[in-house]
Protein backbone atom coordinates (compact mmCIF):
# COMPACT_ATOMS: atom_id res chain seq x y z
CA UNK A 1 0.00 0.00 0.00
CA UNK A 2 2.38 2.41 1.09
CA UNK A 3 4.27 1.74 -2.29
CA UNK A 4 1.45 3.30 -4.02
CA UNK A 5 1.35 6.41 -1.58
CA UNK A 6 4.83 6.78 -2.45
CA UNK A 7 4.13 6.79 -6.37
CA UNK A 8 1.20 9.05 -5.89
CA UNK A 9 3.50 11.56 -3.80
CA UNK A 10 6.46 10.99 -6.63
CA UNK A 11 3.99 11.71 -9.44
CA UNK A 12 2.59 15.20 -7.63
CA UNK A 13 6.03 16.30 -6.87
CA UNK A 14 7.22 15.71 -10.81
CA UNK A 15 3.73 17.42 -12.11
CA UNK A 16 4.90 20.20 -10.16
CA UNK A 17 7.89 20.52 -11.37
CA UNK A 18 7.23 20.41 -15.05
CA UNK A 19 4.48 22.79 -13.96
CA UNK A 20 7.26 24.90 -12.97
CA UNK A 21 9.52 24.29 -15.88
CA UNK A 22 6.60 25.19 -18.31
CA UNK A 23 5.40 28.76 -16.82
CA UNK A 24 9.45 29.78 -16.49
CA UNK A 25 9.61 28.16 -20.62
CA UNK A 26 6.46 30.83 -20.92
CA UNK A 27 7.42 33.45 -19.14
CA UNK A 28 10.74 33.71 -20.79
CA UNK A 29 8.47 33.99 -24.61
CA UNK A 30 6.62 37.14 -22.58
CA UNK A 31 10.00 38.13 -21.75
CA UNK A 32 11.12 38.35 -25.49
CA UNK A 33 7.99 39.87 -26.54
CA UNK A 34 8.72 42.92 -24.05
CA UNK A 35 12.57 42.90 -25.15
CA UNK A 36 10.90 43.22 -28.46
CA UNK A 37 8.48 46.39 -27.81
CA UNK A 38 11.40 47.92 -26.00
CA UNK A 39 13.86 47.54 -29.06
CA UNK A 40 11.09 49.18 -31.00
CA UNK A 41 10.49 52.23 -28.47
CA UNK A 42 14.57 52.94 -28.73
CA UNK A 43 14.00 52.87 -32.72
CA UNK A 44 10.78 54.73 -32.42
CA UNK A 45 12.62 57.41 -30.25
CA UNK A 46 15.01 57.97 -33.16
CA UNK A 47 12.41 58.93 -35.25
CA UNK A 48 12.52 62.84 -34.41
CA UNK A 49 16.21 63.11 -33.96
CA UNK A 50 15.97 61.38 -37.92
CA UNK A 51 13.31 64.14 -38.69
CA UNK A 52 15.05 67.55 -37.66
CA UNK A 53 18.58 66.21 -39.22
CA UNK A 54 17.13 65.23 -42.25
CA UNK A 55 14.79 68.01 -42.85
CA UNK A 56 17.15 70.55 -44.03
CA UNK A 57 18.38 68.76 -47.07
CA UNK A 58 15.47 66.55 -47.78
CA UNK A 59 13.26 68.67 -49.75
CA UNK A 60 11.31 65.65 -51.85
CA UNK A 61 10.77 63.17 -48.66
CA UNK A 62 8.63 65.67 -46.69
CA UNK A 63 5.77 63.62 -47.35
CA UNK A 64 7.29 60.35 -45.50
CA UNK A 65 9.13 62.57 -42.99
CA UNK A 66 5.89 63.65 -41.76
CA UNK A 67 4.19 60.37 -41.92
CA UNK A 68 6.62 58.50 -40.34
CA UNK A 69 6.67 61.32 -37.60
CA UNK A 70 2.39 60.93 -37.46
CA UNK A 71 3.17 56.71 -37.11
CA UNK A 72 5.09 57.07 -34.21
CA UNK A 73 3.42 59.68 -32.01
CA UNK A 74 0.15 57.27 -32.98
CA UNK A 75 2.14 54.66 -31.78
CA UNK A 76 3.29 55.63 -28.37
CA UNK A 77 0.09 57.23 -27.42
CA UNK A 78 -1.25 53.79 -27.71
CA UNK A 79 -4.10 55.29 -30.64
CA UNK A 80 -3.39 52.49 -32.90
CA UNK A 81 -5.47 48.81 -32.37
CA UNK A 82 -2.89 45.05 -32.30
CA UNK A 83 -3.23 44.91 -36.23
CA UNK A 84 -2.86 48.53 -36.92
CA UNK A 85 0.42 48.69 -34.77
CA UNK A 86 1.74 46.02 -36.47
CA UNK A 87 1.17 47.20 -39.73
CA UNK A 88 2.00 51.40 -38.37
CA UNK A 89 5.51 49.19 -37.11
CA UNK A 90 6.14 47.74 -40.62
CA UNK A 91 5.42 51.36 -41.86
CA UNK A 92 7.84 53.20 -40.16
CA UNK A 93 10.18 50.74 -40.41
CA UNK A 94 9.73 50.96 -44.26
CA UNK A 95 9.60 54.72 -43.64
CA UNK A 96 13.13 55.07 -41.72
CA UNK A 97 14.90 52.75 -44.22
CA UNK A 98 13.78 54.73 -47.43
CA UNK A 99 15.07 57.70 -46.22
CA UNK A 100 18.22 56.21 -45.17
CA UNK A 101 18.86 55.09 -48.69
CA UNK A 102 17.16 58.32 -50.10
CA UNK A 103 20.46 60.29 -48.08
CA UNK A 104 22.83 58.54 -50.47
CA UNK A 105 21.39 61.52 -52.85
CA UNK A 106 22.87 64.20 -50.43
CA UNK A 107 26.45 63.99 -50.32
CA UNK A 108 26.30 67.09 -47.32
CA UNK A 109 23.49 65.14 -45.44
CA UNK A 110 25.75 61.89 -45.45
CA UNK A 111 29.22 63.89 -44.19
CA UNK A 112 27.17 65.43 -41.48
CA UNK A 113 28.32 64.62 -38.21
CA UNK A 114 24.74 63.76 -36.62
CA UNK A 115 23.59 61.95 -39.74
CA UNK A 116 26.71 59.67 -39.20
CA UNK A 117 26.03 59.45 -35.43
CA UNK A 118 22.35 58.95 -36.42
CA UNK A 119 23.41 56.02 -39.05
CA UNK A 120 25.01 54.69 -36.02
CA UNK A 121 22.43 54.44 -33.62
CA UNK A 122 19.85 52.69 -36.19
CA UNK A 123 22.12 50.15 -37.18
CA UNK A 124 22.55 49.84 -33.25
CA UNK A 125 19.10 49.42 -32.84
CA UNK A 126 18.22 47.33 -35.91
CA UNK A 127 20.78 44.87 -34.56
CA UNK A 128 19.40 44.47 -31.21
CA UNK A 129 15.75 44.26 -32.53
CA UNK A 130 16.96 41.47 -34.61
CA UNK A 131 18.49 40.06 -31.03
CA UNK A 132 15.52 40.30 -29.81
CA UNK A 133 13.51 38.46 -32.04
CA UNK A 134 15.82 35.80 -32.28
CA UNK A 135 15.48 35.49 -28.28
CA UNK A 136 11.79 35.47 -28.97
CA UNK A 137 12.46 32.38 -31.63
CA UNK A 138 14.71 30.62 -29.66
CA UNK A 139 12.44 31.47 -26.43
CA UNK A 140 9.77 29.81 -28.26
CA UNK A 141 11.40 26.60 -30.08
CA UNK A 142 12.68 26.00 -26.41
CA UNK A 143 8.69 26.18 -24.90
CA UNK A 144 7.51 24.29 -27.95
CA UNK A 145 10.33 21.53 -27.26
CA UNK A 146 8.80 21.18 -23.44
CA UNK A 147 5.26 21.00 -24.29
CA UNK A 148 5.59 18.37 -26.93
CA UNK A 149 7.88 16.36 -25.37
CA UNK A 150 6.67 13.32 -22.94
CA UNK A 151 6.12 13.83 -19.97
CA UNK A 152 5.84 17.19 -19.54
CA UNK A 153 3.22 17.00 -22.62
CA UNK A 154 0.95 16.18 -20.25
CA UNK A 155 1.14 18.94 -18.15
CA UNK A 156 1.03 21.21 -20.84
CA UNK A 157 -2.35 19.41 -22.19
CA UNK A 158 -3.67 19.37 -18.34
CA UNK A 159 -3.22 23.25 -18.10
CA UNK A 160 -4.31 24.17 -21.79
CA UNK A 161 -0.52 25.28 -22.84
CA UNK A 162 -0.85 26.16 -26.45
CA UNK A 163 1.70 26.65 -29.06
CA UNK A 164 3.38 30.29 -29.59
CA UNK A 165 3.90 32.07 -32.94
CA UNK A 166 7.26 32.69 -33.91
CA UNK A 167 8.74 35.66 -34.95
CA UNK A 168 8.58 35.66 -38.55
CA UNK A 169 10.14 38.07 -40.99
CA UNK A 170 7.19 40.13 -43.35
CA UNK A 171 7.53 39.53 -47.14
CA UNK A 172 8.07 43.32 -47.80
CA UNK A 173 11.37 43.00 -45.52
CA UNK A 174 12.21 39.89 -47.41
CA UNK A 175 12.71 41.82 -50.72
CA UNK A 176 16.10 43.48 -51.78
CA UNK A 177 15.97 47.35 -51.11
CA UNK A 178 16.01 48.99 -54.27
CA UNK A 179 17.79 52.31 -54.56
CA UNK A 180 15.95 55.25 -55.75
CA UNK A 181 18.15 57.98 -56.33
CA UNK A 182 16.07 61.53 -56.53
CA UNK A 183 18.75 63.93 -58.66
CA UNK A 184 18.77 67.42 -56.74
CA UNK A 185 17.58 70.38 -58.39
CA UNK B 1 43.48 46.14 -45.00
CA UNK B 2 46.15 46.93 -46.92
CA UNK B 3 48.30 44.78 -48.90
CA UNK B 4 51.17 42.70 -46.84
CA UNK B 5 54.56 43.04 -47.50
CA UNK B 6 55.62 39.21 -48.58
CA UNK B 7 57.92 37.43 -45.37
CA UNK B 8 61.00 36.76 -48.11
CA UNK B 9 61.48 40.61 -48.53
CA UNK B 10 60.54 41.57 -45.22
CA UNK B 11 63.61 39.07 -43.98
CA UNK B 12 65.85 40.28 -46.66
CA UNK B 13 65.65 43.91 -46.21
CA UNK B 14 64.77 44.26 -42.42
CA UNK B 15 65.63 41.84 -40.36
CA UNK B 16 68.83 39.94 -42.28
CA UNK B 17 70.51 42.49 -41.38
CA UNK B 18 69.85 42.31 -37.39
CA UNK B 19 70.20 38.85 -37.59
CA UNK B 20 73.77 38.73 -39.19
CA UNK B 21 74.70 40.98 -35.68
CA UNK B 22 73.22 38.02 -33.88
CA UNK B 23 74.49 34.56 -35.05
CA UNK B 24 78.13 35.52 -34.30
CA UNK B 25 76.67 35.50 -30.63
CA UNK B 26 74.89 32.36 -31.10
CA UNK B 27 78.08 30.74 -32.13
CA UNK B 28 79.81 31.85 -29.75
CA UNK B 29 76.91 30.49 -26.88
CA UNK B 30 77.27 26.77 -28.95
CA UNK B 31 80.55 27.32 -27.64
CA UNK B 32 79.91 27.57 -24.47
CA UNK B 33 77.23 25.18 -24.68
CA UNK B 34 79.48 22.54 -26.19
CA UNK B 35 82.25 23.46 -22.95
CA UNK B 36 79.17 22.74 -20.70
CA UNK B 37 78.48 19.65 -21.74
CA UNK B 38 82.62 18.35 -22.21
CA UNK B 39 83.22 19.33 -18.76
CA UNK B 40 80.06 17.66 -17.59
CA UNK B 41 81.76 14.34 -19.37
CA UNK B 42 84.84 15.07 -18.09
CA UNK B 43 82.82 15.22 -14.36
CA UNK B 44 81.19 12.35 -15.10
CA UNK B 45 84.38 10.01 -16.19
CA UNK B 46 86.06 11.31 -13.24
CA UNK B 47 83.33 9.93 -11.05
CA UNK B 48 82.91 6.95 -12.27
CA UNK B 49 86.99 6.10 -12.23
CA UNK B 50 86.42 6.93 -8.67
CA UNK B 51 84.00 4.59 -8.03
CA UNK B 52 85.48 1.71 -10.31
CA UNK B 53 89.22 2.25 -8.87
CA UNK B 54 89.67 0.60 -5.71
CA UNK B 55 92.20 2.50 -4.39
CA UNK B 56 90.24 5.83 -5.22
CA UNK B 57 93.62 8.22 -6.21
CA UNK B 58 93.13 11.40 -4.41
CA UNK B 59 94.16 13.59 -7.90
CA UNK B 60 91.13 11.99 -9.56
CA UNK B 61 89.62 13.39 -6.80
CA UNK B 62 90.56 16.96 -7.29
CA UNK B 63 90.54 16.40 -11.17
CA UNK B 64 86.43 15.71 -10.51
CA UNK B 65 85.91 18.66 -8.33
CA UNK B 66 88.22 21.16 -10.94
CA UNK B 67 85.92 19.73 -13.65
CA UNK B 68 82.75 20.04 -11.78
CA UNK B 69 83.92 23.82 -10.75
CA UNK B 70 84.67 24.29 -14.35
CA UNK B 71 81.70 23.08 -15.62
CA UNK B 72 79.28 24.96 -13.07
CA UNK B 73 81.18 28.50 -14.00
CA UNK B 74 80.67 27.63 -17.65
CA UNK B 75 77.18 26.42 -17.14
CA UNK B 76 76.13 29.72 -14.96
CA UNK B 77 78.30 32.08 -17.84
CA UNK B 78 76.20 30.18 -20.77
CA UNK B 79 72.96 31.47 -18.70
CA UNK B 80 73.78 34.90 -18.26
CA UNK B 81 74.98 35.64 -22.20
CA UNK B 82 71.29 33.29 -23.48
CA UNK B 83 69.93 35.94 -21.63
CA UNK B 84 71.33 38.83 -23.28
CA UNK B 85 70.90 36.89 -26.90
CA UNK B 86 67.60 36.14 -26.27
CA UNK B 87 66.66 39.96 -24.82
CA UNK B 88 68.79 41.31 -27.98
CA UNK B 89 67.20 38.72 -30.02
CA UNK B 90 63.73 40.12 -29.18
CA UNK B 91 64.59 43.74 -29.37
CA UNK B 92 66.28 43.28 -32.96
CA UNK B 93 64.05 40.42 -34.96
CA UNK B 94 60.61 39.96 -32.94
CA UNK B 95 60.67 44.01 -32.71
CA UNK B 96 61.07 44.21 -36.40
CA UNK B 97 58.47 41.35 -37.35
CA UNK B 98 55.91 43.50 -35.36
CA UNK B 99 56.95 46.79 -37.33
CA UNK B 100 56.64 45.01 -40.09
CA UNK B 101 52.87 43.57 -40.05
CA UNK B 102 51.72 46.94 -39.02
CA UNK B 103 53.99 49.91 -37.99
CA UNK B 104 50.85 51.35 -35.73
CA UNK B 105 52.12 48.48 -33.20
CA UNK B 106 54.45 48.33 -30.26
CA UNK B 107 56.02 45.74 -28.97
CA UNK B 108 57.39 44.99 -25.37
CA UNK B 109 59.22 42.35 -24.63
CA UNK B 110 59.42 42.25 -21.08
CA UNK B 111 55.72 43.54 -20.32
CA UNK B 112 52.41 41.61 -20.12
CA UNK B 113 48.40 42.55 -20.81
CA UNK B 114 47.75 43.89 -17.21
CA UNK B 115 45.84 41.51 -14.91
CA UNK B 116 43.10 43.34 -14.81
CA UNK B 117 42.21 42.40 -17.94
CA UNK B 118 42.63 38.78 -17.25
CA UNK B 119 40.48 38.96 -14.29
CA UNK B 120 38.10 40.44 -15.64
CA UNK B 121 37.33 37.79 -18.61
CA UNK B 122 36.48 35.22 -15.86
CA UNK B 123 37.65 32.76 -18.30
CA UNK B 124 39.80 31.22 -15.89
CA UNK B 125 37.91 32.23 -12.33
CA UNK B 126 39.46 29.39 -10.44
CA UNK B 127 41.75 32.06 -8.86
CA UNK B 128 45.62 32.37 -9.00
CA UNK B 129 48.81 32.76 -7.36
CA UNK B 130 51.24 33.75 -10.14
CA UNK B 131 50.53 35.87 -13.12
CA UNK B 132 53.75 36.13 -15.18
CA UNK B 133 53.93 36.90 -18.68
CA UNK B 134 56.10 38.33 -21.53
CA UNK B 135 55.80 39.51 -25.15
CA UNK B 136 53.40 42.27 -24.91
CA UNK B 137 52.30 44.10 -28.09
CA UNK B 138 49.62 46.68 -28.05
CA UNK B 139 48.41 49.55 -31.14
CA UNK B 140 45.84 49.98 -33.11
CA UNK B 141 45.16 47.90 -36.52
CA UNK B 142 42.14 49.86 -37.97
CA UNK B 143 39.70 51.35 -35.73
CA UNK B 144 40.57 48.87 -33.32
CA UNK B 145 42.81 48.83 -30.11
CA UNK B 146 44.33 45.98 -29.20
CA UNK B 147 46.69 44.28 -27.22
CA UNK B 148 48.22 40.92 -26.36
CA UNK B 149 51.05 38.76 -24.82
CA UNK B 150 52.18 35.24 -24.04
CA UNK B 151 50.95 34.48 -20.23
CA UNK B 152 51.21 31.56 -17.65
CA UNK B 153 49.06 31.84 -14.98
CA UNK B 154 49.53 29.78 -11.68
CA UNK B 155 47.83 27.98 -8.71
CA UNK B 156 49.55 27.14 -5.51
CA UNK B 157 47.27 23.48 -4.96
CA UNK B 158 45.46 23.59 -1.68
CA UNK B 159 45.20 19.85 -1.06
CA UNK B 160 48.70 19.00 -1.06
CA UNK B 161 51.19 21.19 1.59
CA UNK B 162 54.51 22.68 0.20
CA UNK B 163 53.07 20.91 -3.39
CA UNK B 164 54.19 22.67 -6.60
CA UNK B 165 52.23 24.89 -8.48
CA UNK B 166 49.68 23.92 -11.17
CA UNK B 167 49.09 25.08 -14.33
CA UNK B 168 45.49 27.66 -14.65
CA UNK B 169 46.44 28.99 -18.52
CA UNK B 170 49.71 29.56 -20.63
CA UNK B 171 49.32 30.56 -24.10
CA UNK B 172 47.86 33.92 -25.72
CA UNK B 173 46.00 36.27 -24.38
CA UNK B 174 44.18 38.20 -26.66
CA UNK B 175 41.95 41.95 -25.95
CA UNK B 176 40.62 43.76 -28.49
CA UNK B 177 38.12 47.03 -28.07
CA UNK B 178 34.88 45.47 -29.44
CA UNK B 179 32.93 47.52 -32.35
CA UNK B 180 29.57 47.05 -30.19
CA UNK B 181 28.90 48.28 -26.62
CA UNK B 182 27.50 46.01 -24.25
CA UNK B 183 27.06 46.47 -20.69
CA UNK B 184 26.78 42.70 -19.59
CA UNK B 185 28.85 39.96 -19.70
CA UNK B 186 28.99 36.98 -22.36
CA UNK B 187 31.52 33.89 -22.43
CA UNK B 188 31.54 30.79 -25.13
CA UNK B 189 33.85 28.07 -24.24
CA UNK B 190 35.26 25.76 -26.29
CA UNK B 191 32.92 22.71 -25.66
CA UNK B 192 35.79 20.22 -24.91
CA UNK B 193 37.68 22.57 -22.21
CA UNK B 194 34.46 23.17 -20.26
CA UNK B 195 32.08 19.95 -20.40
CA UNK B 196 33.55 18.10 -18.43
CA UNK B 197 34.18 20.75 -15.25
CA UNK B 198 31.61 22.91 -15.86
CA UNK B 199 29.18 21.97 -12.88
CA UNK B 200 32.44 22.36 -10.68
CA UNK B 201 31.69 25.77 -8.54
CA UNK B 202 34.96 26.11 -8.28
CA UNK B 203 35.50 26.47 -11.99
CA UNK B 204 32.86 28.94 -12.40
CA UNK B 205 31.96 32.74 -11.44
CA UNK B 206 28.35 31.62 -9.83
CA UNK B 207 28.44 35.17 -7.97
CA UNK B 208 27.07 36.23 -11.58
CA UNK B 209 23.68 35.21 -13.05
CA UNK B 210 24.80 33.38 -15.89
CA UNK B 211 22.06 31.53 -18.06
CA UNK B 212 22.69 28.72 -20.87
CA UNK B 213 22.34 31.05 -24.07
CA UNK B 214 20.56 28.48 -27.09
CA UNK B 215 21.63 29.79 -30.49
CA UNK B 216 20.74 29.39 -34.03
CA UNK B 217 24.06 28.42 -35.82
CA UNK B 218 24.51 24.44 -35.34
CA UNK B 219 28.04 24.85 -36.00
CA UNK B 220 28.63 27.24 -33.11
CA UNK B 221 26.65 25.12 -30.93
CA UNK B 222 29.04 21.84 -32.17
CA UNK B 223 31.82 23.98 -30.98
CA UNK B 224 30.69 26.51 -28.20
CA UNK B 225 29.65 26.90 -25.27
CA UNK B 226 27.57 30.17 -24.44
CA UNK B 227 26.35 31.66 -21.27
CA UNK B 228 25.78 35.42 -20.64
CA UNK B 229 23.55 37.49 -18.08
CA UNK B 230 21.40 39.07 -20.66
CA UNK B 231 19.77 36.82 -23.42
CA UNK B 232 19.08 39.89 -25.72
CA UNK B 233 22.75 41.86 -25.33
CA UNK B 234 24.76 38.29 -25.82
CA UNK B 235 22.43 37.94 -29.37
CA UNK B 236 22.86 41.25 -29.88
CA UNK B 237 27.46 40.76 -29.66
CA UNK B 238 27.07 37.05 -31.25
CA UNK B 239 25.37 38.49 -34.43
CA UNK B 240 25.24 35.29 -37.22
CA UNK B 241 28.29 36.57 -39.34
CA UNK B 242 29.99 36.90 -35.88
CA UNK B 243 29.04 33.45 -34.73
CA UNK B 244 30.70 31.81 -38.24
CA UNK B 245 33.57 33.98 -37.72
CA UNK B 246 34.22 32.43 -34.30
CA UNK B 247 33.95 28.89 -35.77
CA UNK B 248 36.30 29.77 -38.55
CA UNK B 249 38.91 31.26 -36.07
CA UNK B 250 38.81 28.30 -34.11
CA UNK B 251 39.69 26.10 -36.79
CA UNK B 252 42.47 28.49 -38.14
CA UNK B 253 44.06 28.33 -35.15
CA UNK B 254 42.97 24.46 -34.05
CA UNK B 255 43.12 25.31 -30.37
CA UNK B 256 40.57 25.25 -27.48
CA UNK B 257 40.00 28.76 -27.25
CA UNK B 258 37.55 30.64 -25.26
CA UNK B 259 35.95 33.99 -25.69
CA UNK B 260 34.86 36.86 -23.00
CA UNK B 261 32.52 39.92 -23.52
CA UNK B 262 33.16 41.74 -21.09
CA UNK B 263 33.21 45.87 -20.97
CA UNK B 264 32.69 46.39 -24.45
CA UNK B 265 35.89 44.20 -24.77
CA UNK B 266 36.81 41.21 -26.33
CA UNK B 267 39.09 39.10 -24.67
CA UNK B 268 40.94 35.53 -25.86
CA UNK B 269 42.84 32.48 -24.57
CA UNK B 270 44.77 30.85 -26.61
CA UNK B 271 46.04 28.20 -25.12
CA UNK B 272 49.81 26.95 -25.95
CA UNK B 273 52.02 24.63 -24.22
CA UNK B 274 55.60 26.12 -25.11
CA UNK B 275 56.95 29.43 -25.13
CA UNK B 276 56.39 30.90 -28.20
CA UNK B 277 58.59 34.27 -28.82
CA UNK B 278 61.78 32.38 -27.83
CA UNK B 279 64.89 32.04 -29.73
CA UNK B 280 66.04 28.10 -29.89
CA UNK B 281 70.18 28.61 -30.15
CA UNK B 282 70.85 25.41 -31.53
CA UNK B 283 68.83 26.75 -35.07
CA UNK B 284 70.11 28.83 -37.38
CA UNK B 285 69.33 32.27 -37.66
CA UNK B 286 67.50 31.80 -40.67
CA UNK B 287 64.46 32.65 -42.83
CA UNK B 288 63.05 29.27 -42.59
CA UNK B 289 63.37 29.57 -38.76
CA UNK B 290 62.43 33.01 -38.46
CA UNK B 291 58.94 33.11 -40.50
CA UNK B 292 57.01 30.86 -37.43
CA UNK B 293 57.08 33.44 -35.82
CA UNK B 294 56.09 36.02 -38.57
CA UNK B 295 53.38 33.50 -39.14
CA UNK B 296 52.38 33.63 -35.63
CA UNK B 297 52.71 37.25 -35.08
CA UNK B 298 50.09 37.57 -38.60
CA UNK B 299 47.81 35.18 -37.26
CA UNK B 300 47.16 37.24 -34.18
CA UNK B 301 46.93 40.34 -35.75
CA UNK B 302 44.72 39.13 -38.69
CA UNK B 303 41.93 37.94 -35.81
CA UNK B 304 40.90 41.49 -35.99
CA UNK B 305 40.12 41.36 -39.60
CA UNK B 306 38.58 37.76 -39.26
CA UNK B 307 36.09 39.09 -36.53
CA UNK B 308 35.56 41.98 -38.64
CA UNK B 309 36.00 43.83 -35.54
CA UNK B 310 37.04 47.20 -37.95
CA UNK B 311 33.14 47.25 -38.91
CA UNK B 312 31.90 50.52 -37.04
CA UNK B 313 28.81 50.97 -38.23
CA UNK B 314 27.31 51.09 -34.80
CA UNK B 315 27.53 54.08 -32.41
CA UNK B 316 31.51 52.83 -31.39
CA UNK B 317 34.30 54.78 -33.29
Amino acid sequence: MWILDLLAILIFVSGIVFYNILVTKKNKIDQAYYSIDLMLKKRYDLVPMLVSTVKGYMTHERETLESISQLRSDILTGNLKVNGKVAADNEINSGISSIMLSAEAYPDLKASANFIHLQGALNESEEQLAASRRFLNAAVMDYHNAIEKFPSNMIAGIFGMKRRNFFIVPEKEKEHPVLHINKQA
Amino acid sequence: MSEREPFPSIFSTQIKPALEKLEPQRKKLIKRQTAVHLWLVAFLTCFFGLCFIPSHPLPLFFIMIFCFAVCVWNYRKLLEAKKIFVKQYKREVISQIVHAIDPSLNYFPGNKVPCDYYDQSNLYPEGYDVYIGDDYVEGKIGKTIVMFSELEVLRRRSDVENADMSLLFKGIFFVADFNKNFFGQTYVWDKSKRAFNFLNKNNFPFSVDLEKILLESPDFTDRFTTYSNDQVEARYILSPSLMERMVKLASLWDKDISFAFVNSNIMIAIPFKKDLFEPNINNILSEENISPYYELLVMLVDIVEELNLNLRIWNRS
